[in-house]
């Protein structure tokens, strides 16, 4: 009956959302359990983050963001940061994205780096104005532990991206298989003639 | 001169034949040897044609002497040097074991003492205190909040006041089933009810992050010296009264307002901390009483 109700396709998708949400729960208790008890004297880098922008790169579908409020609603678990900050400054990072994926057609672990340098700064700077706009006692620049986090961030995200490209390369649905067959297929026949 | 014996037949002629030249080398050849025993019995100084030769050899026995124990001394120096350096070698494993084990020592050391701070503070006061213990930080760097080990099933409550020996850390601000989230007094959001120890001066004790907070509402007459410590006003009712909270930085006053402006900085880096303590009951505990009750003794 259930198996009627809900497809293998759909079945799938769910589970890469939960398997996703759970890296997201381990990336953000690695970062907040696991690095400062080790490496304290250095902010860690925004590993949370890093996995929005990859969901915001590689998840084409628009509604994606509804996974990201649910991200921010997992953040504001592992941080004082209140709700209404986390989901503005994640819609904002979402549109951004979007406005720019849809015209930089490349997808390498490089151009993801530089997004994620760039987007790191961009961040910063949305999270300070909106705090600015919301807040009664406004965050400020903290400009070396920021400075250090964008390095961080840079750095870490060729991991992430490699780690997070193979976890969701077990949750491609039938169609997206078909299509990468289809393209496998056609390309020999193409050389050949 | 060839003396010719002929005889019947050239054979035996030639057999006779003698020669005087080589007679007489032969001669010398044989004496010569006899002349050495001869020398060697009468003479124990060296004759004066073979000092020259004997100089020379000695010299040259001389040469290779001091040779040899040159090639000797350096060959012994190089088998002493490889010795040193083993012995070296092992002496550097030695040293770096021990101070592993100094090390090892040092810290073991440094927690007991920290730990018996810990329990005489314990021991000493007549709060409710539940000790935990650090394991998380915030996620971002705009906010400063702990994870601390204890939480619901331990007895942690919402507001309640955490602390260390030396100083307030923050409050609970939202218990989970085994751990509470802190809010340190330097966050953004902390407001604390303080007063400054020397003059009695009520105000409130706002966080502005990074290790910064600023004391609002005292009155501008007021006299706040930089290196003021700040204590809890203990109105809150979270706090016990008395408890440092801070040290002044920075003192000005504003040209209008009727209060001045106090930059803080927390007495406790929560940076460097490890074990707090919630307290779940304050049993009305007041340090100030308790310090002037101190220095009149």
């Amino acid at each position: 009956m259930i198996s009627k109700l809900i497809s293998k396709s759909d079945t799938t998708q769910i589970s890469k959302y939960l398997v996703f949400t759970f890296v997201f729960m381990l990336f953000c208790a690695f970062e907040t359990s696991f690095w400062p008890n080790l490496i304290g004297f250095i902010p860690a880098p925004q590993f949370w983050l890093v996995f929005v922008f990859y969901v915001c790169v590689r998840w084409s579908e628009r509604w994606n963001i509804f996974f990201l409020y649910f991200l921010g609603f997992v953040v504001t678990l592992y941080s004082m940061m209140p709700l209404k900050m986390a989901w503005f400054s994640l819609l904002f990072v979402f549109a951004i994205i979007y406005f720019f994926k849809n015209r930089i057609h490349s997808a390498s672990v490089v151009t993801f780096s530089l997004l994620s340098l760039a987007m790191s700064v961009v961040y910063a700077i949305i999270y300070v104005v909106l705090s600015q706009i919301f807040e009664n006692n406004p965050t400020t620049l903290i400009p070396v532990e920021r400075l250090i986090c964008f390095g961080l961030n840079f750095l870490v995200s060729v991991p992430i991206y490699w780690f997070l490209e193979r976890l969701n390369s077990f949750f491609k649905t039938d169609i997206e298989v078909n299509e990468n067959k289809t393209i496998k297929n056609i390309t020999p026949v193409q050389h050949d003639l | 001169v060839n003396f010719i014996f002929a005889f019947e037949g050239g054979a035996f002629l030639n057999f006779l034949n003698f020669n005087f030249k080589k007679g007489i080398l032969i001669t010398l050849l044989l004496a010569l040897p006899l002349f050495s025993i001869n020398m060697e019995q009468k003479s124990t100084q060296t004759i004066w044609f073979a000092q020259p030769i004997s100089f020379l050899a000695d010299t040259l026995k001389s040469l290779f002497a001091s040779l040899s124990n040159g090639v000797r001394g350096t060959t012994a120096e190089y088998l002493n040097l490889l010795k040193i350096k083993s012995e070296n070698q092992n002496l550097k494993m030695q040293m770096s074991l021990l101070q592993a084990r100094m090390q090892v020592y040092e810290e073991n050391q440094n927690e007991i003492d920290r730990l018996r701070t810990v329990l005489d503070f314990k021991a000493s006061s007549k709060m409710d205190l539940i000790p935990a213990q650090i394991i998380g930080r915030d996620l971002v760097i705009d906010h400063e909040t702990i994870t601390i080990n204890k939480g619901l099933k331990h007895g942690i409550k919402t507001m309640q006041a955490v602390i260390s020996v030396s100083g307030v850390v923050g409050y609970v601000f939202r218990p989970e089933i085994s751990t509470s989230h802190v809010m340190l007094i330097s966050d953004r959001y902390s407001v604390v009810d303080a007063l400054i120890h020397k003059s009695r001066a009520h105000g409130i004790l706002e966080g502005q992050g990074k290790n910064r907070g600023i004391l609002q509402y005292v009155d501008r007459t007021e006299d706040v010296m930089v290196g003021d410590l700040i204590v809890t006003g203990g109105i809150d009712n979270i706090f016990p009264k008395g408890f440092p909270l801070g040290i002044v930085t920075n003192v000005e006053k504003k040209s209008k307002g009727t209060s001045l402006l106090i930059n803080t900085r927390p007495v406790i880096d929560a940076n460097k901390i490890e074990e707090v303590f919630v307290i779940s009951n304050a049993n009305q505990e007041d340090f100030l009483q308790k310090s002037e009750t101190t220095k009149k003794e």
